[in-house]
C-alpha cells in the first residue's frame, strides 16, 4: 500500500520543494535582540567570574597577612619571655653571679701562673716576632689593638659587651682580658689545650705559637658565639635557659620549636550534607519497558493504550554523612587520611504508570525496578488490572558505609590553614527504602531488595578544599567543601537505570592532634 | 557579490552579526514555510522560526559539514517545531485508528493546487495527523524514525498517516467540487 501511494507523497514533497515565503521583519529584530542579550549575559558571567577571582584573592591575601602577623606576634612573645628570664635581678641571680665571680677569681688564682708567665713570655716573643696576639691578651685595660686576630677578638669583645650583659658584669669585676683567657683555658676544645701548652712552654717557636694561638682564638670565638651555654653548664643551666641569645632569635631553636608543633597523627569526627545527583536521567527503554511488557503478557487483562511505555526517572536529592576520620602527616606538606562514614542519600524518582487492581481497588505505581514485573505477576495474577497514566513521585533512601582515602597538600600551615585534598572513596550499600511520597498509592518495589537494583559497592573520586583553624594547641576545626563523582555505576548492570552519581556538599569537622 | 556558505559560516562562528543576518536572509524564507506547515497559527510559526535561528547561531560551531548547511538548519527547525507541538500532542494522545476506508476514485494531482491552498489543507488536519504527515510525506522520514522521534509505536504512526491522507484527499475533492460549482 505504501509503495502504491508513493506518488502521492512525491507530489506533496515536490510541491513544497524549495517553497519560500518571507517572514515578517520583526522576526529578525527579535533574533537580533535575543543575540544581543546573550552576548550581554556572557559578558556579565565573565564579570562575575572575575569578581569571584578578585574576592578569592583578597580573602587569601587577608588570611596570609593574618597568619603572618600571628606568627610574628608569637615570635615577639617568645623573645620577650626569654629576655625576662635571662636578666632577672633576683636574689638567685645575685647568688649565681657571686658564684661565678668567686669561681672566676679562683680560676684566676689557679691559672695565674699559666696566664701571667706566658703573658710575659709572649711579650718577649712579641718583641722577637712582632706578633701582638699575646700582648693583646695581657692588656689590663682590655684594649685590643693588635693585628692578626684583631677583628676577631674585637668582634667578640663588642658582642659580649653589647649583648651579653652578664658577661660585661663579670668583666667589670675582674680583669676582662683575664676572663677571656680563663675561658680559653677552661674550654675543652683541643685548640685551647694546645694554646695552654704552648703558653706554658715559652720555648716553642714563635711562628708555631702564633699559628696555634690563632686556631685557639678562632675556635673559641665560634664556640662562644654559637653555644655559650656549654662553657659552664652547671652555671649556665640557670642563667642561659633560653633557646636563643638575648634579643637575638636563635633561628635554629625557633624552627625546631615550630616543627615540634606539627603533629604527626590526628583523629576526629565530621559530618557533611549536600546534594546528590544520581546522574541517571530518564531510564532508557529496555529493562524498564520490558518489565511493563512482561506484565502485559502475563496478565493481559487491562485497559489502556498499550503504546505508552513505562518512563521513570531519578531526580536530584539530598545527602548526609557522618563519621570518624584518622590521618597523619607523611611529610611537611603531604597528609594522608582515611575514615569510616555512614551516609544516606535520598534521590527522588518518578513514574508515569499506575496499575489498579479492580478486584481490591488498590492502585500501585510502577517504579521501573528490574524485578517489578515478577512481583506483579505473582501478586496480581488473578487480578483484573487497569493501567493508567499519571506522574507519581517516589522517595528513595540509600544507605552506605563509606571509606574515604585522601591525600592532602598543605598550602598554608598556620593557625589558619588550607589543605587541598584529593582521593577516592569506597561506598558499600547497607540498606535502602522506597516509598510513594504522593500518598494514596502503593508500590511494588517497597518490598524489593535494594541489592536487586543497586550495586553492592561503588567508588567515588573525591576532591575538597579544607579550611582549618587550630585552637588550644591540639584541636583543629575544619570546614571542607567537597565534590564527589562516581567512578562506576551505582546501579547494577542491566538495571533500568545506569548512573554515576555526583555529590556536592560541605563538611564540618573537629580533630584532635596527638 | 554574495558570500559563500563557508564565508558566512566562518563569520557566524566568530559571532559576527552581519554574517548572522546574511545567513538568516538566505535561509529564513525556506524555513518559514516549514514552520508554517507545523504551526497552527502564523504567530506560532514566527516564534518557532525565531527560536530555531537562535539555536542555529548558538550551535553553529558544532556544524561539522557532514551535510549541507540548509539540511542542518532544517533539522533544527523541525526539532524546534516538534518540541513546540509535543505538549499539544500530549494533550491529544494519539491512538491507533481503525483501518479507514480508502477514498475511491483517482487521486487528484497535487500540482493543481497552489501552495497556499495546500498549506491551508495541512493546517486543517488534527495536530497529530499533521505532524506525522509533514514528517512522512514532505520531510521523508520513515515510520520507525517518526515513532522514535515522537515516542510512539510504528503502528500508531502509520495509522495516523493513513488518516491524514484520507482527510487530505477529502479536502482536495471538496475543493475541486466547490471550485466547479462556483464556475458552473
Amino acid at each position: 500500500m505504501e509503495k502504491a501511494n508513493k506518488s502521492f507523497e512525491d507530489q506533496w514533497s515536490e510541491a513544497f520543494e524549495g517553497a519560500e515565503m518571507s517572514p515578517p521583519e520583526h522576526v529578525w529584530a527579535s533574533i537580533d535582540g535575543a543575540l544581543a542579550n546573550q552576548a550581554a549575559d556572557k559578558y556579565k558571567k565573565r564579570i562575575i567570574f572575575f569578581k569571584w577571582v578578585a574576592a578569592a584573592s583578597i580573602s587569601l591575601a587577608i588570611i596570609s597577612v593574618v597568619a603572618l602577623l600571628n606568627q610574628n606576634r608569637d615570635m615577639e612573645n617568645s623573645i620577650a619571655k626569654n629576655a625576662e628570664s635571662a636578666i632577672p635581678q633576683t636574689e638567685e641571680t645575685a647568688i649565681a653571679q657571686s658564684e661565678i665571680i668567686s669561681k672566676t677569681e679562683k680560676q684566676i688564682d689557679q691559672n695565674k701562673e699559666t696566664i701571667i708567665s706566658p703573658k710575659n713570655d709572649s711579650k718577649e716573643v712579641d718583641a722577637e716576632t712582632n706578633s701582638n696576639h699575646l700582648l693583646a691578651k695581657s692588656d689590663d685595660e682590655g684594649n685590643i689593638s693588635t693585628k692578626g686576630n684583631e677583628v676577631l677578638i674585637r668582634a667578640e669583645s663588642d658582642e659580649i659587651r653589647q649583648k651579653d650583659k652578664s658577661f660585661v658584669a663579670l668583666s667589670d669585676n675582674t680583669d676582662e682580658s683575664n676572663n677571656k683567657v680563663i675561658q680559653f683555658s677552661e674550654e675543652k676544645n683541643t685548640g685551647e689545650k694546645k694554646l695552654n701548652t704552648l703558653l706554658k712552654n715559652s720555648n716553642a717557636p714563635a711562628s708555631l705559637v702564633q699559628e696555634e694561638v690563632g686556631k685557639g682564638l678562632q675556635e673559641h670565638h665560634e664556640f662562644a658565639y654559637i653555644k655559650p651555654i656549654s662553657i659552664e653548664p652547671e652555671i649556665h643551666s640557670k642563667l642561659w635557659e633560653a633557646d636563643q641569645l638575648y634579643l637575638v632569635p636563635d633561628l635554629n631553636a625557633v624552627i625546631n620549636s615550630k616543627s615540634n608543633q606539627a603533629f604527626d597523627l590526628w583523629a576526629g569526627v565530621s559530618f557533611s550534607s549536600g546534594s546528590f545527583n544520581p546522574g541517571t536521567g530518564e531510564s532508557t527503554s529496555g529493562t524498564s519497558d520490558m518489565a511493563f511488557a512482561d506484565v502485559h503478557n502475563s496478565l493481559g487483562n487491562f485497559t489502556t493504550a498499550n503504546t505508552v511505555p513505562l518512563r521513570s526517572e531519578y531526580v536530584t536529592g539530598n545527602s548526609f554523612s557522618a563519621g570518624m576520620d584518622l590521618g597523619g602527616k607523611l611529610s611537611k606538606k603531604i597528609l594522608l587520611s582515611s575514615g569510616l562514614h555512614y551516609s544516606a542519600v535520598s534521590p527522588g524518582s518518578t513514574s508515569n504508570i499506575i496499575v489498579t487492581d479492580r478486584n481490591s481497588n488498590e492502585s500501585f505505581a510502577l517504579s521501573g525496578n528490574a524485578t517489578e514485573s515478577t512481583t506483579l505477576d505473582a501478586g496480581l495474577r488473578s487480578g483484573n488490572l487497569e493501567v493508567t497514566q499519571g506522574v507519581t513521585n517516589f522517595s528513595n533512601t540509600l544507605q552506605y558505609l563509606s571509606i574515604p582515602l585522601k591525600a592532602g597538600y598543605v598550602i598554608l600551615d598556620r593557625k589558619f590553614n588550607l589543605v587541598l585534598n584529593s582521593g577516592m572513596s569506597t561506598n558499600i550499600l547497607i540498606g535502602s527504602s522506597l516509598y510513594n511520597s504522593d500518598g494514596g498509592l502503593q508500590n511494588y518495589s517497597n518490598t524489593e531488595k535494594a541489592s536487586d537494583t543497586f550495586s553492592q559497592t561503588y567508588f567515588d573520586f573525591l576532591t575538597s578544599v579544607e579550611l582549618g583553624y587550630r585552637f588550644r594547641e591540639k584541636y583543629h576545626l575544619s570546614l571542607e567543601p567537597n565534590y564527589r563523582k562516581a567512578i562506576n555505576n551505582f546501579t547494577k548492570t542491566g538495571s533500568s537505570f545506569e548512573g554515576r552519581p555526583t555529590n556536592f556538599g560541605v563538611s564540618l569537622g573537629i580533630k584532635y592532634n596527638f | 557579490m554574495g558570500l559563500t556558505d563557508q564565508e558566512i559560516l566562518k563569520g557566524c562562528i566568530k559571532g559576527d552579526r552581519e554574517a548572522q543576518q546574511m545567513l538568516y536572509a538566505k535561509y529564513a524564507k525556506q524555513m518559514y514555510v516549514v514552520c508554517l506547515r507545523y504551526a497552527k497559527e502564523q504567530q506560532e510559526a514566527e516564534d518557532i522560526l525565531q527560536e530555531s535561528f537562535i539555536k542555529v547561531f548558538e550551535n553553529i560551531k558544532n556544524f561539522r559539514g557532514d551535510s549541507k548547511l540548509v539540511y542542518w538548519i532544517k533539522r533544527i527547525v523541525i526539532n524546534t517545531a516538534l518540541n513546540a507541538q509535543r505538549s499539544k500532542l500530549y494533550l491529544y494522545p494519539m491512538v491507533d485508528v481503525d483501518s479507514l476506508k480508502e477514498s475511491q476514485g483517482n487521486d487528484l494531482p497535487v500540482s493543481d493546487f497552489t501552495m497556499e491552498e495546500l498549506m491551508k489543507m495541512i493546517n486543517e488536519l488534527p495536530s497529530g495527523c499533521k505532524v506525522i504527515f509533514n514528517l512522512y510525506a514532505i520531510e521523508g522520514y520513515k515510520h520507525y524514525e517518526i515513532a522514535k522521534m515522537l515516542d510512539l509505536t510504528e503502528g500508531t504512526s502509520k495509522s495516523q498517516y493513513s488518516r491524514a491522507k484520507y482527510l487530505l484527499r477529502e479536502q482536495m475533492q471538496q475543493a475541486v467540487s466547490g471550485y466547479s460549482k462556483r464556475h458552473k
